[in-house]
């Protein structure tokens, strides 16, 4: 059963996956949906309030870079910087330690083959 | 500055909700069809857009203010030249000086364009801008005071003028739910 991405764990996600190299929003959604394999939903366009709130972070920077295919709008791409990615870092490992005891929590509720709870 | 920030954001979101709809003719899917599902995948980017300006503007809201005088500085000019016309029909009613009406003219027009009746801008931050604007205002009507003894009948005026700064205000804060009401009616 898919569910919606809350607003609140949106920019760990997005931490991640430019831990792999610059992106720009919408490969930054399609890079999300592809990873999860649809099992959670994002709306693309809370990407951007989270993108705001990192860059004002100063975790990530975004600059706007001309298009690749001729004819299309210029992109703002976005970037890790060095204090995002040892905040990306730290957050990961705050995250699984949270998903670990979740799971501990829970124990054998809803069986074995009971989805994961994060 | 800021509305240069704007015009990214917007060129940003529609650059990507565009690419979303792409994806959908990709697909197979007719146009419109296309750009419903990209709404639905995307979300409403009018909102998403208010949400970037408000947090450009929550975090910056000494510069909103600054915004709201300095837009006020611009239209003074403009005023001013109202005020003359209502100084040459004063004077051929009997009046003195005009310098409560240049205040009334020029406040007016300030907090007309700031309410966003003549502003391009969005709402939900437009207070901001009217407080500065009201600043500046009472900047001008304080030096143009110093100047002036006002007749009785200015000075009426002047009451007024404090009647028409909250219905302005009023029109600055409740023109966004308005707003927001056709723009439901519209996607429905």
């Amino acid at each position: 059963m898919a569910r919606e991405l809350p607003r609140n764990d949106i920019p760990i996600f997005i931490l991640a996956i430019l831990e792999s190299g610059p992106a720009h929003g919408y490969a930054i959604a399609r890079e999300i949906d592809a990873r999860c394999d649809g099992g959670l939903v994002l709306r693309d366009g809370a990407l951007y309030p989270a993108l705001r709130a990192l860059e004002d972070d100063g975790l990530i920077v975004g600059e706007w870079q001309p298009s690749t295919e001729s004819g299309g709008p210029p992109r703002k791409t976005y970037r890790l910087t060095d204090e995002g990615r040892a905040e990306a870092s730290r957050r990961a490992t705050l995250w699984r330690n949270y998903a670990k005891n979740v799971e501990r929590i829970l124990g054998n509720l809803g069986g074995q083959d009971a989805e994961p709870a994060i | 500055m800021q509305n240069q920030r704007f015009d990214e954001d917007r060129a940003e979101l529609e650059a990507h909700f565009a690419e979303r709809v792409q994806v959908y003719v990709d697909l197979g899917q007719p146009l419109e069809q296309a750009q419903a599902s990209a709404r639905e995948k995307f979300g409403n980017p009018e909102r998403y857009l208010q949400q970037l300006r408000l947090r450009r503007y929550l975090l910056r809201p000494l510069q909103a203010l600054g915004q709201g005088a300095w837009t006020s500085l611009k239209y003074i000019p403009l005023s001013c030249f109202f005020a003359c016309m209502g100084w040459f029909v004063l004077s051929k009613t009997g009046e003195k000086l005009p310098f409560a009406d240049i205040i009334l003219w020029t406040t007016g027009l300030s907090m007309l364009h700031v309410a966003g009746i003549v502003d391009r801008e969005r709402p939900k931050y437009r207070h901001l801008r009217v407080f500065g604007a009201v600043l500046i205002a009472e900047i001008a009507g304080i030096i143009s005071s110093l100047f002036s003894v006002p007749t009785e009948r200015q000075l009426l005026f002047l009451h007024w003028q404090w009647v028409y700064f909250v219905l302005l205000i009023f029109v600055a804060y409740f023109r966004p739910f308005r707003e927001s009401k056709n723009a439901k009616a519209k996607v429905r």
